[in-house]
């Protein structure tokens, strides 16, 4: 696994989020663009399985208007 | 900023993205803007010393926010390599990595349609070599997808659902097949190797999929682009999209991924010309039974 150096790019400590068995973190670039860090997630526990990703069928809602 | 124009004629949208003519382009190794940011080294698009996957805003954009989106997917830090060399692990995690960007893009109010995807090789235009792909999130629904929408609608039901049925009675343009995916060289391919990697069960979308689909969507598609690079012994061309329902709430779906390679022989490509350009029929030299059982054979080899 790749070890992150992450750089405070807008001044604030950031939060891994998890979504299945990937994490990641979000980022503000110099000017304004959004980047996004992801890694997956080991047993040993990087992030939490907390906001409810869960496989077929519970995503649609949220990825889709209806 | 992009401008949106109808053209009347083709009843489609074209968008000008002015922007794009100074983006980077084939730049030496050196001076890759997607490889991390080394200590003491150039700032790239990345400044992180080392990093997994990472998806950006791209720097020039064919649309943005409040009409869509355009993202770079950075498959990894390593700048050689491609999507056919990443581990199974990671590419299962890309996998991952798509479905999270179609959910967040698709829940904008902004996004009609998800386009993932791939250009790989300087034939289809790449203008980076480091290994990604791209995501555009458009405004409206795109021609592609609303053909999709029509098929279903002639067929009576879902589309692929019914070709995934027909390719697996008939059997001989299938090249690939595992516990989630089948891939085969469609009936009437457009280009000469060219595949579909469809998934078995109906899924409109990356959303619906069990992960063991993604782990099967994974390894379907690897299996095809190192059966592609096997082929002719060298590096394979290809566009590779993969296609999802409408994020607009107006229709179904069903995930599969399309590869357009442009090659017809090791050294000949296939360009659009006159019939293809001018009246929209492509005139193939190629049987798609025919490039099935090269592409099967160039797949099994490379276990």
């Amino acid at each position: 696994m790749a070890e992150h150096t992450p750089q405070k790019l807008d001044g604030k400590d950031k939060r891994s989020e998890s979504f299945g068995p990937i994490a990641f973190t979000r980022h503000v670039k110099d000017d304004g663009r959004a980047l996004l860090l992801y890694t997956r997630r080991h047993e040993n526990g990087e992030g939490d399985d907390t906001d409810g990703d869960k496989g077929a069928g519970e995503g649609a809602a949220a990825g889709r208007r209806s | 900023m992009s401008e949106l124009r109808f053209q009347e004629l083709r009843g489609e949208q074209v968008a000008y993205a002015i922007d794009r003519q100074e983006r980077t382009f084939l730049p030496p190794a050196e001076h890759c803007p997607l490889c991390p940011t080394r200590p003491g080294g150039e700032p790239t698009e990345i400044p992180f010393a080392t990093f997994e996957i990472a998806v950006f805003d791209n720097r020039f954009p064919a649309f943005a926010a409040p009409h869509g989106a355009a993202e770079v997917v950075v498959y990894t830090d390593s700048h050689t390599g491609s999507f056919g060399t990443l581990s199974a692990e990671r590419a299962s995690a890309l996998m991952w990595v798509w479905r999270h960007r179609y959910a967040e893009l698709g829940a904008r109010e902004d996004v009609a349609y998800v386009l993932i995807f791939e250009n790989r090789g300087v034939e289809v235009g790449v203008t980076l070599h480091h290994p990604h792909g791209q995501i555009y999130a458009y405004p409206f629904l795109p021609p592609v997808p609303a053909l999709e929408m029509a098929a279903d609608a002639r067929l009576g039901g879902c589309a692929p659902c019914e070709l995934l049925r027909r390719e697996l009675e008939d059997g001989r343009r299938v090249v690939y097949e595992n516990a989630g995916v089948v891939v085969y060289v469609p009936y009437a391919a457009r280009w000469a190797y060219e595949a579909h990697v469809v998934v078995r069960a109906h899924r409109p979308s990356l959303l619906e999929c069990e992960p063991g689909e993604l782990d099967a969507l994974a390894d379907g598609l690897q299996r095809l682009v190192r059966g592609y690079d096997a082929l002719f012994e060298r590096p394979f061309p290809y566009v590779m999209a993969v296609h999802q329902a409408p994020t607009d709430g107006r229709a179904d779906g069903h995930l599969h991924v399309e590869l357009y390679p442009p090659l017809r022989t090791a050294a000949k490509l296939k360009y659009l010309a006159g019939s293809e350009q001018g009246a929209g029929t492509f005139i193939s030299d190629t049987l798609p039974e025919d490039s099935a059982a090269t592409l099967r054979r160039a797949i099994a080899d490379v276990r």
